[in-house]
């Protein structure tokens, strides 16, 4: 248990103070049917900085992050209440161009997604989607997001074999670099290392860190060593409400909810 | 600082989602298309027949007229005894207005004299005309050439005398003279109500053959006429009864009444259909329709006394009531499809010329005049018999065989086999089915005895086998088991070839010679070449890989842990299968047989090309079988778009098409549910 | 006595033990599987028998034939074999069936004899066997070749003249086709043409315009010129002849021009007789029928068929797959989209010959005849689009067969991870975009796996189209070279239906049967080669997914 949390103390990066909002949610509440999966979510997510939401399985952390980039309306049923602003203009207004928002919203899953294509194809997908480009600023961009995402010198020789090709690990940065190839502002990370081993999760978590350079990063995570050494600001949800939310080390060291507490030290599993 | 999305993107977007949209509308319409299109097809028939009053129209005072082309042609005569010919133009609206039509044969009057009635018959070469003279005292028959109708065949003019008292009875005076079917006979009723047949074929001269009471002694004949045809008339007597008579063998039966509350004063029939209408005294009209023995519809008119003679026009959808001052009344008959009814198409009928009544599907002859014989019975018995036999074969070997692969059989050979009974599937049946008309059923003919001992001599040897095998250890037997179902191939080849081989002694052991003979004999049950056994074999065939399939799924989805579970208790495998396994595999496999026999009620080739298509109303198991989906495929390209032959076609179609559908949704959603229960294990 | 008790107790209880161990209804079902399995190698090997030796050049045998004190000479082909039992004699009697062809000058073409009646039984190696273009195979010897009324060859010297002539008599032939589909039939399109344009216009009140009727005084000009041309082929054709000596020492003229093939089977070597069975096979597929179609080849049928089912996939393709789309990717999942599902499903299994009635009634009669009505008015009361024809087949067709794309495509669609249509959307593409770029294209190997085994549906299926459109005998191809090149509206030869009419409706079933055979062999094989691909390809693909997708 101390151990952990000496873990913890080590890799929490120095936080800055004051810093810019990116994204607002105001009292989001999100209903699956009959199922309530978010009640009242408020809080505001910094520019530039990791964010990690943590909290037992079920207990809604996953649908906050589809919420961001309203992939819940793929669900037939979902319901949702409140607001998300991005950049200061709501997500959800009438006008809001869902496209646009997935675009500055990028979005990596639990499972690496690649698609059935080539390594280059799977990065300049997006690119091709938001207009046409020439190819060698096609090609600068995969490059410059294959690097960004540490993958440029594994797959250099081979951008057009099949991305299937691939290690779960590798995949998992090139579906990070397909992200980015398209410039979001913001960058969702559903349990982006559930899926792959120690080595490969370690090479994710550096590259995290180096993302936070140019993107706001909010990660869902169910490994709390992982939301500890990653991210700068943590938020506990549990069955669906938001218990806590500030700055990890602190959260980490000195829980206020009692809730947050057992889950830290592992009283809930 | 959003951008906005670029227009082209929107539109594709909204194309697909609307191309999609239309697609998946295009499914259900589709669907719902089918099935209401064969309704819109099949609704006129089921419509209740209707008689309406339309218009008050000038007629010319009645004539003396015969209807007697197959194009609307009538003979008329006039006060000088002259007759002549016309040819009708206004079809629809009955022969209501007499001066427009063209005269036929240039116009050319035939002389007859004074007539008390007379008839004309037209066949392709001969024009017969038959006369009442000297006050019905005298029938006289004369044939002209049909194609001008102006010399009398003058030594074919034959005459009869009411008088001729060839019985030693006195007859009475004929009122009325008719030329019968195909113009060889002749009918004249006499004022006592009785109908006298005349034979008109033999050279030598008109001679009766015999008379017939229509009415009772105490009863006149108040109205009568002719059905199309002219196999068969309406009487009707004093009381309101109409009796229909029919003529069979050259005697004169009663065949079924129609019985009304006033005495009927006016008869008529339509020129083609076994639809009459009746006038009673006080003021209904009755559309009867005589196959079916309804009365269709009936109409209240207000007077009803002044009418003096009624017609029906060719096409049945008009009727003239002419009255003595020339004003007639015109009645629409509403009355498309008076064949089908519920009754004519379930129950027995008795047709014209038939002994007693039956359950008959003829729907064509070589006549035009011909009765249409709609019965559905043959057809259903038909379609139940080739489904049922083809299920006795398929249901055993596809269950049991389902089971031995998903259970016992070699994984390595279950790779092979499972492909192999679904290519099965894709058989074309026309290549079933030829295979069937022409290979198997001369084979089956001349090796009888041979086919039906493989049925039970299969799986005997199979048991005796097995029975011999028990001694061997067990380990050996468990050894051999999963490869058994390719071992036991080529002991059917053997123990198909003997009994092909020695057919002849066989037969003469147990058929004492000849099976067809003995099973004619014996049981009473008749041969044809193309049966129902050949028909059980090739769709059992057809069949077995959809059942197969389906119940393989079933019993092979059941989970390992479940009867592993059974295994480690101690129990057989067998006793495993036959207490576990099947019984919850049973839904499957019922909605296996389910969809099996769905495909068997409506297969058509392997049925066209393997049985007779002869519409039997049997279950026996060596003649032929006429199935509904057969019927359709032979008749309905000669059918008449819109007759009621047409609709009843339809509605066989539209009978397979719900049947089926019902038998499938039934077995899907059992399966559905079984699935949802192996994902719940 | 015990002991013999002992032994039936121990008997029975062996017995007993040898019900319920289950044994038997094993071997019982072992049974079942093994009737499938001999009923599937049966089927096939009986068609590929039957099927493949008809076009083997059989020994062509002769005899004596006594028949009560009558001694004629036989000469034919052995087509089977019986052995009939009876009782009052000993042991069987053999009978054997001989085509002996001759149709014309000898018929029947096919006899029974008793082998008892046979004797001397030989095969001379100068039988020689001619196929021709009329009456049928002859079988017999040559005795001399005729030009005009000239002897020019006799005995042994006749095969060298025929072979030296053969090409000769190939070549006029062909100049004789030729004319025939590029003249007279082009002329007498055009002049049909005309006849509807003078219709048209009458129907309009018009007069025929000078220009149509100097072109039909043109073209008839040019049909007679034509027809003297052909006249002046068939005499040449017409002008050598043949003189066989057939069986029963009855000699015939074969006119050289009617020659089709001419063989002599029984001084063949192995080698030439396959030349001469491969050429008869790509004879088969590539010829029409003759003879109402009880000889020649299959070639109008392969050719309907393959258009017919070409056009039902471009009909049914899109359909069925966006109808997939809409089931899967666009509605919403609820009870109606489960019962549309079912109903899809049910489709499948609702009897063809219900398509068949539905396609006679809505689209030839009510479709067809309104177009008639609407555009074809001139050539009426001849239907034109009112009747049957290939585009309704495969319109009928295509609606037999969209459940089987639709549910394929379905398959193919639920396979694809959930992951996969969320990736390409959080990348901001759009429901379109995700659909046509990665889901679509993941999803073609199920799609043409259903198209495939749709097509082997059609290919295989009778039933409707008897009544929509097929024919015994299209007297043109539905595809030619006049504007507009396909004609939708004409009937056609369907290779399922050929089988059907050949075995059922011929006047000569006897004679039509090794080609039945053949033809429902090609059928059969067509149809197994196309579900072995969609298998394959099935199979390809679930192992496919597997590997990358594991979840």
């Amino acid at each position: 248990m101390s151990e952990q949390k000496a873990i913890a103390f080590q890799t929490s990066p120095a936080m800055a103070p004051a810093e810019e909002i990116c994204l607002e949610v105001d009292n989001l509440s999100l209903a699956y049917g009959e199922v309530q999966a978010l009640t009242n979510i408020c809080l505001d997510i910094a520019k530039r900085s990791v964010t990690a939401f943590i909290g037992p399985s079920g207990c809604g952390k996953s649908s906050l992050l589809r919420c961001f980039n309203r992939l819940n309306d793929l669900i037939d049923d979902a319901k949702i209440k409140g607001e998300i602003r991005l950049g200061g203009k709501s997500i959800y207004a009438p006008d809001a161009e869902v496209s646009e928002l997935r675009r500055r919203v990028g979005m990596v899953f639990q499972q690496p997604n690649p698609f059935p294509k080539s390594i280059a194809d799977n990065v300049a997908y997006g690119l091709k989607l938001h207009g046409a480009l020439p190819q060698s600023e096609i090609d600068d961009r995969i490059e410059e997001s294959l690097r960004r995402a540490a993958l440029w010198d594994e797959v250099r020789d081979r951008l057009g074999e099949s991305a299937l090709e691939l290690s779960g690990g590798q995949q998992q940065r090139l579906v990070i670099a397909r992200a980015i190839a398209v410039e979001p502002d913001v960058l969702l990370l559903d349990e982006p290392a559930s899926a792959l081993d120690p080595i490969s999760t370690l090479r994710i978590e550096e590259l995290i860190q180096q993302l936070k350079a140019r993107y706001t990063v909010v990660i869902v995570t169910h490994n709390m060593q992982q939301a500890a050494r990653v991210s700068d600001y943590t938020a506990f949800l549990y069955l669906g409400e938001l218990i806590e939310y500030g700055v990890t080390q602190a959260m980490f060291t000195n829980p206020q909810d009692q809730r947050t507490e057992d889950y830290i030290t592992g009283r809930y599993g | 600082m959003a951008r906005p999305l670029a227009f082209k993107r929107r539109f594709v977007d909204a194309l697909l989602r609307r191309l999609v949209g239309v697609g998946g509308a295009g499914v259900i319409a589709t669907i719902a298309l089918i099935f209401l299109y064969l309704v819109w097809v099949v609704a006129p028939a089921l419509k209740t027949p209707s008689v309406t009053e339309i218009d008050v129209i000038d007629t010319h005072p009645a004539t003396n007229r015969r209807v007697f082309g197959v194009d609307d042609t009538y003979a008329q005569l006039d006060a000088n005894g002259d007759l002549r010919f016309f040819r009708s133009r206004l079809a629809s609206e009955g022969d209501a207005r007499a001066p427009l039509a063209e005269p036929r044969f240039d116009g050319a009057p035939v002389h007859l004299g004074d007539v008390t009635d007379f008839d004309v018959y037209w066949a392709a070469d001969r024009l017969k005309i038959v006369l009442l003279k000297d006050a019905g005292a005298v029938i006289e028959l004369i044939e002209f050439d049909a194609s001008d109708a102006r010399l009398p065949l003058a030594e074919i003019a034959r005459t009869l005398f009411a008088g001729d008292a060839d019985q030693g009875q006195m007859q009475a005076a004929f009122e009325m003279v008719r030329v019968g079917p195909r113009g060889t006979l002749l009918y004249a009723l006499d004022a006592r109500g009785s109908l006298h047949l005349i034979d008109a074929k033999r050279a030598g001269g008109l001679k009766r053959t015999g008379a017939w009471p229509l009415v009772p002694e105490s009863s006149d004949v108040s109205a009568i006429t002719f059905l199309s045809g002219r196999y068969s008339w309406l009487v009707a007597d004093d009381h309101g009864l109409v009796t229909q008579w029919m003529m069979r063998a050259r005697e004169v039966l009663p065949m079924r009444e129609f019985n009304f509350d006033a005495r009927i004063t006016h008869l008529a029939a339509e020129p083609w259909r076994k639809v009459a209408l009746a006038v009673d005294e006080q003021g209904g009209v009755h559309l009867m329709h005589t196959t079916s023995g309804r009365v269709l519809a009936m109409k209240e008119l207000d007077r009803v006394s002044d009418i003096e003679q009624i017609q029906v026009s060719p096409r049945g959808d008009r009727a003239l009531l002419r009255s003595r001052d020339g004003q007639s009344r015109q009645l629409m008959l509403d009355n498309e499809h008076p064949e089908i009814s519920w009754r004519s198409l379930m129950a027995k009928t008795w047709y014209e010329g038939y002994p007693q009544p039956s359950y008959t599907w003829q729907s064509a002859a070589s006549e035009s005049d011909f009765e249409p014989k709609f019965s559905f019975v043959p057809l259903i018995v038909g379609t139940f018999k080739a489904a049922f036999y083809a299920m006795l074969v398929a249901v055993p070997v596809a269950v049991l065989g389902a089971i031995y692969t998903a259970y016992f059989m070699a994984p390595a050979m279950r790779r092979l086999v499972k492909p192999g009974v679904e290519f099965m599937a894709a058989m074309p049946t026309v290549v079933l089915g030829f295979l069937a008309g022409l290979w198997l059923a001369p084979l089956v003919e001349s090796h009888l005895t041979a086919t039906l001992l493989s049925f039970i001599a299969l799986p005997l040897s199979v048991l005796a086998l097995s029975r011999l095998a028990s001694p061997l250890p067990e380990a050996s037997v468990r050894k051999l088991e999963p490869w058994l179902g390719l071992v036991a191939v080529p002991l059917i080849a053997l123990i198909v070839w003997l009994l092909f081989r020695f057919d002849a002694p066989l037969e003469s052991l147990l058929f004492s010679g000849d099976a067809q003979y003995w099973f004619r004999t014996v049981l009473g049950l008749d041969y044809d070449q193309r049966n129902a056994l050949v028909v059980g074999i090739a769709m059992g065939i057809a069949v077995v890989p959809i059942i197969f399939s389906i119940s393989e799924d079933a019993i092979h989805g059941v989970p390992r842990h479940l009867t592993s579970g059974s295994l480690a208790l101690g129990a057989t495998p067998w006793q495993t299968l036959a207490n576990l396994v099947v019984p919850f595999a049973s839904p499957g496999i019922f909605s296996a047989v389910m969809i099996g026999f769905g495909r068997a009620v409506g297969e058509t080739m392997i049925v066209l090309m393997a049985t007779g298509n002869t519409p039997l109303t049997n279950m026996n198991l060596f003649e032929g079988m006429r199935t509904f989906a057969a019927n359709i495929a032979v008749e309905l390209p000669e059918s008449e778009v819109g007759s009621s032959h047409f609709r009843l076609l339809f509605l066989s179609a539209l009978l397979l098409f719900v049947v089926t559908f019902v038998f499938n949704t039934i077995a899907e959603v059992v399966r559905t549910r079984l699935r949802k229960r192996y994902a719940s294990l | 006595m015990t002991d013999q008790a002992q032994a039936t107790g121990a008997a029975a209880a062996n017995w007993a033990v040898w019900w319920h161990s289950g044994k038997p209804l094993i071997w019982l079902n072992a049974l079942a599987v093994a009737l499938s399995i001999s009923a599937v190698v049966g089927l096939l090997a009986l068609l590929a028998v039957r099927g493949l030796a008809y076009f083997w050049p059989a020994e062509v045998l002769e005899f004596d034939h006594l028949d009560n004190g009558a001694k004629t000479r036989v000469v034919g082909e052995l087509v089977a074999r019986e052995f009939t039992a009876s009782a009052d004699q000993h042991g069987d009697t053999e009978q054997w069936l001989l085509k002996t062809g001759n149709r014309r000058a000898n018929p029947p073409d096919f006899r029974w004899y008793a082998r008892a009646e046979m004797s001397n039984v030989r095969a001379p190696p100068d039988l020689v066997v001619i196929e021709r273009r009329e009456w049928g195979r002859a079988y017999g010897r040559l005795r001399a070749l005729y030009e005009g009324d000239a002897r020019v060859a006799s005995g042994e010297r006749v095969w060298p003249a025929i072979e030296a002539r053969y090409e000769q008599v190939q070549a006029l032939r062909d100049a004789a086709a030729t004319l025939q589909s590029t003249g007279i039939d082009a002329i007498n399109y055009e002049l049909e043409e005309l006849r509807l344009d003078r219709r048209r216009r009458e129907f309009e009140a018009l007069p025929p315009s000078l220009e149509l009727v100097f072109r039909e005084r043109e073209l008839k000009a040019r049909y007679a010129e034509y027809e003297a041309r052909l006249g002046d082929i068939n005499a040449a054709l017409d002008r050598d002849s043949l003189h066989l000596d057939m069986m029963n020492d009855e000699i015939i003229e074969l006119p050289l021009g009617d020659l089709l093939r001419i063989w002599r089977p029984n001084q063949m070597s192995w080698r030439e007789k396959l030349r001469h069975y491969f050429v008869g096979v790509g004879l088969f597929l590539t010829e029409g029928p003759r003879e109402a179609n009880t000889e020649g080849g299959v070639f109008p049928a392969i050719f309907g068929t393959a258009l017919m089912v070409m056009l039902m996939s471009i009909v049914v393709t899109p359909f069925g797959v966006l109808a997939a789309l809409y089931l899967r990717e666009y509605a919403r999942q609820g009870p109606l989209v489960r019962v549309v599902r079912i109903a899809v499903n049910n489709l499948a299994g609702v009897p063809s010959i219900v398509y068949g009635v539905f396609g006679l009634g809505f689209f030839v009669y009510f479709i067809g005849g309104s177009i008639d009505d609407l555009f074809y008015a001139h050539a009426a009361p001849a239907p034109t689009f009112g009747t049957p024809g290939l585009i309704w087949a495969s319109l009928t067709l295509a609606l037999l067969t969209a459940p089987v794309v639709i549910v394929a495509t379905e398959e193919g669609l639920a396979r694809i991870p959930r992951s996969i249509r969320e990736g390409s959307l959080a990348l901001g593409a759009t429901k379109a975009e995700t659909l046509l770029r990665v889901i679509l294209p993941m999803a073609s190997p199920s799609i043409l796996t259903g198209i495939i085994l749709a097509v082997a549906r059609a290919a295989g299926e009778v039933a409707p189209l008897m009544l929509v459109g097929v024919v015994k005998l299209a007297p043109t191809l539905p595809i030619d070279g006049h504007f507009p090149y396909i004609h939708l509206e004409r009937k056609f030869m369907h290779l399922g239906f050929h089988i059907y009419d050949l075995g059922f409706q011929s006047p000569n079933v006897e004679a039509a049967r090794p080609l039945v055979f053949a033809t429902a062999l090609l059928l059969v094989v067509v149809i197994l080669l196309l579900n072995t691909t969609a298998i394959l390809l099935r199979g390809r693909l679930e192992r496919r997914y597997r590997s990358s997708y594991q979840d």
